[in-house]
């Protein structure tokens, strides 16, 4: 195969060009070797028999797993605003007896805290009652009615813990395991690593939900960047009211032979290009324009949901499909899932209650209650829920300290539920403090880098072998940390 | 020798410290015996530059390796004597290093006459060596020096080759006796190095039939009436973390086949010379009885090179996906989903070549047919297959009666009815079954799950949970898991 980073064909180039050619470009050219090495890492290094995809396609960087692995794709539903583990998942009856009452300083002294400095800090116990469900006797809110018919296919952690207390660096965190911009987020890292089932649609798509206010944080497109890694694994932000792509369809006059041309022909200029820069980016350039030419109709099937019996629509409560509702995007997820794609992220807002915490929540809650539960029954019936990793979770959690009417927000315990993959159903994970402030520091206990070792295990990569050489220096998705919590995985 | 039960004695206690301790005398005098030979050394007049041993540095190192070998004799009589060890090989042991100590006193004692220290160091450090060597025999299982040897090198020292494998010659499973084919190879394996003639812990011997019906110090292990009563079956079903599972952490484990064999056996009131075919087999039990016994095809491995360049090969010319499931076995993950319905019964006996090593089949949405399942008999090793809206009916699954390693089955949206779901009940293995939106009922479900449900196992756990909840209630519970829940008491102004 001739492909540009065929080392005869940079041979053969090399000679071509003049000395000042040469020397101009040289470094250019080496720089994209190395790229295109870890583009596709089995030009030179072909001692390990590895099977390559059809078609040439993306089959991953990976030769094979260093585990036996479980899962194959991810839906992770994120909760964004970061919502409150105290009205959820994590029952204190302590907090509870104490409301209204300072805070212990013994808690708080010397922590860090986002709107509450410098105030008073009061106690506040949640309005909210919590019920034991399933065979597992689980203790799940009786805010999420849905949510505990499934107690006994979840697994709920409670110590979860990040580093980062606003929104934004928050996100990047949960997403990329770091703050910093330009980082891979962990869908892209997924790709990267594993590639996708299909070809007709990105490897990694993101819909969006928000709640009834409209006065949410925004979700900044960075979070599913694919950073330094080349962008063809970035995430893909589908539409999720009306139709999930825009302009996907043909112009009047313009049959699918005509567009078959036109995409070929760019391919061809593109290729003129990337043979004079070696630029890997122009052969992502490339591999998007083919992308979208399959699109056009795969994206079509996609969103024919005609073909769901109404039985299946009202069991996610979707009222109207494509109404850009968080049921809606369920409904869609699991037919994107059906459809190979690896990492399906579908971002709900509404989740920051500062104040009027008891109204919101409900409302909240009563969104995203049904369909979580409803997407989690819906794989099981289908068999799908063994290979099927889903995450419902927040970028962090609440204060158990109250602020005005709501709380604020809190990194040091938040809870979070996995499901399918192979995770263990009915356990809890790890624990807070008896007033919900802090994680207790045990075996259970879980930084967001160990979420993310513990997620990559599933796919039977470990954490510390994919790597990408960036800048001099080795990144992986938990950078020097993350610890494998075997004990979540049946 | 104590009573039963472990007693706590500061004795019991500085004899653990033994396996530590003895470390320091050999480290000791072999030290000195490196350094006199280096003084040795320097009375080539090339050499004279070495530095020899001043008397006064030979005494007091002769002293602390000897006060340092009397005490380890010391604890390692103290340990012996705590417990669980009995056995020729420790009788051994004990007298070599008695022996080896008390050379190292004499040696101390007459190291001033020059002619008679030299002779008696020397012996004095093969003592050492071979008790050593004894003492680790103990903790690690006779041969295991020399267990990784080349055959050549083992030759040369006039060992005997490795024995060959102690299991049986693949016999037919319905000759195989209970006892003495099925389950002494098991105990060879996996336990006779510390409960046999050389070593018996806990005064319990399992080399034969004999020795094992005897019982321990604590009493008999097998034949017991109740099954949760039975501590040899309690003891290997714990969890590994726990101190008294069996085999200890650290040593070679019983696999699944193995610790379904022995659970069976013992429940089953340990039959000796029974034939096992006279027996009543639940069909997990006969299952890893055959593959222990050698089911010949299930056990070879493929070739990972070959099935590797054949699958690279299959995936571009049929358009499938395959990736590779384990990081060094040959196990594949054959993904024919995405070719869609253009993936037929003509492309699955394409995959012949790889076969053996397809443990997750994808054929779901493809227009693989009953007539195409014939294929699949050659996938020993198939742990996942799906057959989802395939036109597949139960005659298809009659099919499927040989693959026994199948763990998941997806036949949702086909043609398959309540007919056809009772023939799994011949996968021993099977766990998830997933029948939506196809003609089977739950009535069916259910007298599959029944036919596929070891009886005798829940009922065994279950008396086991109890009893442990009985033990949990009358101990005072503590609730105290290592953690405290509470913040610190805040400090006082």
């Amino acid at each position: 195969m001739n492909t540009p980073f065929d080392p005869e064909v940079i041979r053969t180039r090399q000679l071509e060009w003049s000395r000042r050619t040469f020397l101009g470009k040289s470094a250019q050219a080496l720089g994209a070797l190395a790229l295109g090495s870890l583009v596709d890492p089995r030009l030179f290094s072909a001692q390990d028999p590895t099977v390559p995809g059809p078609g040439g396609r993306w089959m991953g960087c990976l030769p094979s797993p260093n585990f036996p692995p479980r899962a194959k794709r991810v839906i992770h539903l994120y909760m964004a605003g970061g919502p409150s583990h105290l009205e959820t998942f994590d029952y204190k009856p302590e907090l509870n007896r104490i409301h209204g009452q300072p805070f212990p300083a013994s808690f708080t002294n010397g922590q860090q805290l986002a709107q509450l400095q410098n105030t008073t800090l009061l106690a506040r116990g949640s309005s909210f009652t919590f019920s034991r469900c399933g065979i597992s006797g689980q203790m799940i809110s009786d805010l999420l009615p849905y949510t505990q018919q499934i107690a006994d296919d979840i697994c709920i952690i409670r110590s979860l813990h990040t580093e980062q207390i606003n929104h934004d660096p928050a996100h990047a965190f949960m997403n990329a395991g770091s703050m910093v911009k330009g980082r891979p987020s962990m869908g892209s890292w997924l790709l990267y690593g594993l590639g996708a089932e299909t070809d007709n649609l990105p490897g990694f798509v993101v819909l969006m939900s928000r709640g009834p206010s409209g006065g949410e944080q925004p979700v900044s497109a960075r979070q599913w960047s694919a950073g330094f890694l080349p962008s063809r694994f970035q995430g893909v932000q589908f539409q999720s009211k009306g139709v999930p792509v825009h302009y996907v369809g043909n112009p009047d006059g313009v049959c699918q032979s005509t567009q078959r041309q036109v995409i070929d022909e760019i391919a061809r200029l593109n290729g003129f290009h990337e043979e004079e820069t070696l630029d890997p980016e122009v052969q992502t350039r490339i591999a998007q324009y083919e992308l979208a030419f399959k699109m056009q109709t795969s994206v079509p099937d996609l969103a024919d949901l005609s073909s769901e019996p109404e039985s299946i629509r009202e069991m996610y409560g979707v009222k109207e499909v494509g109404d850009g509702s968080f049921a809606s995007n369920c409904l869609v997820a699991r037919r994107l899932a059906e459809r190979g794609v690896r990492f399906i992220q579908l971002y709900h807002r509404g989740w920051d209650q500062h104040g009027n915490l008891d109204t919101d929540i409900k409302e909240v809650c009563r969104r995203v209650d049904q369909a979580s539960a409803a997407l989690v029954k819906d794989l099981k019936q289908r068999g799908m829920l063994d290979d099927t990793l889903v995450l419902w979770g927040g970028e962090f959690g609440r204060t158990p300290m109250g602020q005005g009417t709501g709380r604020d927000h809190h990194i040091n315990a938040f809870s979070a539920w996995l499901a399918g993959g192979g995770i263990r159903g009915g356990l809890s994970w790890g624990s807070s403090d008896e007033l919900g402030y802090r994680y207790i520091d045990n075996s259970q206990q879980m930084h967001v880098h160990d979420l993310h070792a513990t997620m990559l295990a599933a796919f039977g990569i470990n954490h510390e072998k994919l790597i990408y050489r960036f800048q001099g220096r080795d990144f992986r998705l938990t950078d020097v940390h993350g610890k494998i919590a075997h004990g979540v995985f049946a | 020798m104590t009573a039963a039960g472990p007693v706590s004695s500061i004795g019991a206690f500085l004899g653990r410290f033994h396996p530590l301790w003895v470390h320091l005398p050999i480290g000791i005098l072999f030290l000195l015996a490196f350094l006199e030979a280096v003084g040795w050394a320097a009375r080539w007049p090339r050499l004279r530059w070495l530095p020899a041993v001043g008397p006064g540095q030979r005494t007091l190192v002769l002293l602390v390796g000897a006060a340092a070998a009397v005490t380890a004799a010391l604890l390692g009589w103290l340990l012996a004597h705590d417990g669980d060890y009995e056995g020729a090989r420790v009788r051994t042991h004990q007298w070599l290093g008695i022996a080896a100590a008390a050379a190292a006193v004499l040696v101390f004692a007459v190291h001033r006459m020059r002619w008679l220290y030299a002779p008696l160091f020397a012996a004095t450090l093969v003592l050492l060596v071979l008790a050593a060597h004894a003492g680790g025999s103990l903790t690690h299982g006779g041969g295991f020096l020399t267990a990784r040897m080349p055959p050549a090198m083992g030759r040369l020292f006039g060992l005997g080759s490795p024995p060959a494998s102690t299991v049986p010659h693949p016999a037919d499973i319905g000759r195989a006796v209970a006892f003495p084919d099925v389950v002494q190879p098991i105990l060879n394996d996996r336990c006779v190095g510390c409960h046999g003639p050389d070593k018996s812990n806990g005064g319990l011997r399992m080399d034969s039939w004999g020795q094992l019906a005897k019982g321990g110090k604590h009493g008999p292990v097998v034949g017991a009436a109740d099954p949760a009563a039975n501590p040899f079956v309690r003891r290997i079903d714990l969890p590994t973390e726990v101190k008294e599972h069996m085999p200890p952490a650290g040593r070679p484990q019983l696999t699944d086949d193995e610790l379904t064999i022995l659970e069976w056996w013992a429940c089953a009131g340990a039959p000796r010379e029974k034939p096992v075919a006279s027996l009543d087999l639940p069909a997990s039990v006969a299952e890893a009885i055959r593959s222990r016994l050698g089911g010949a095809a299930t056990d070879v491995v493929p070739d990972r090179v070959a099935v590797f360049s054949n699958a690279a090969r299959l995936a571009r010319e049929l358009n499938i996906l395959i990736h590779p499931l384990s990081p060094d076995g040959p196990w594949l993950d054959v993904n024919a989903r995405v070719a869609g319905r253009a993936f037929g019964n003509k492309e699955l006996a394409l995959l012949s070549p790889i076969a053996p090593a397809v443990q997750w089949l994808d054929l779901g949405g493809t227009s693989v047919s009953d007539a195409g399942l014939a294929c699949l008999a050659s996938m020993h090793r198939l742990e996942r297959l799906h057959l989802d809206q395939c036109r597949i009916t139960d005659f298809g699954l009659g099919q499927l009666a040989g693959l026994r390693a199948m763990e998941y089955l997806n036949l949702r949206g086909t043609s398959v009815s309540d007919r056809g779901i009772i023939e799994l009940r011949q996968l021993p293995r099977l766990r998830s079954l997933y029948v939506w939106q196809t003609a089977v009922t739950p009535a069916a479900v259910k007298a599959l799950g029944e036919a596929l449900t070891d009886r005798r196992r829940i009922a065994r756990l279950e008396a086991e949970q109890s009893e442990l909840a009985r033990q949990i209630s009358a101990e005072q519970f503590q609730g105290n898991t290592g953690e405290s829940l509470r913040p610190p008491a805040p400090k006082p102004p």
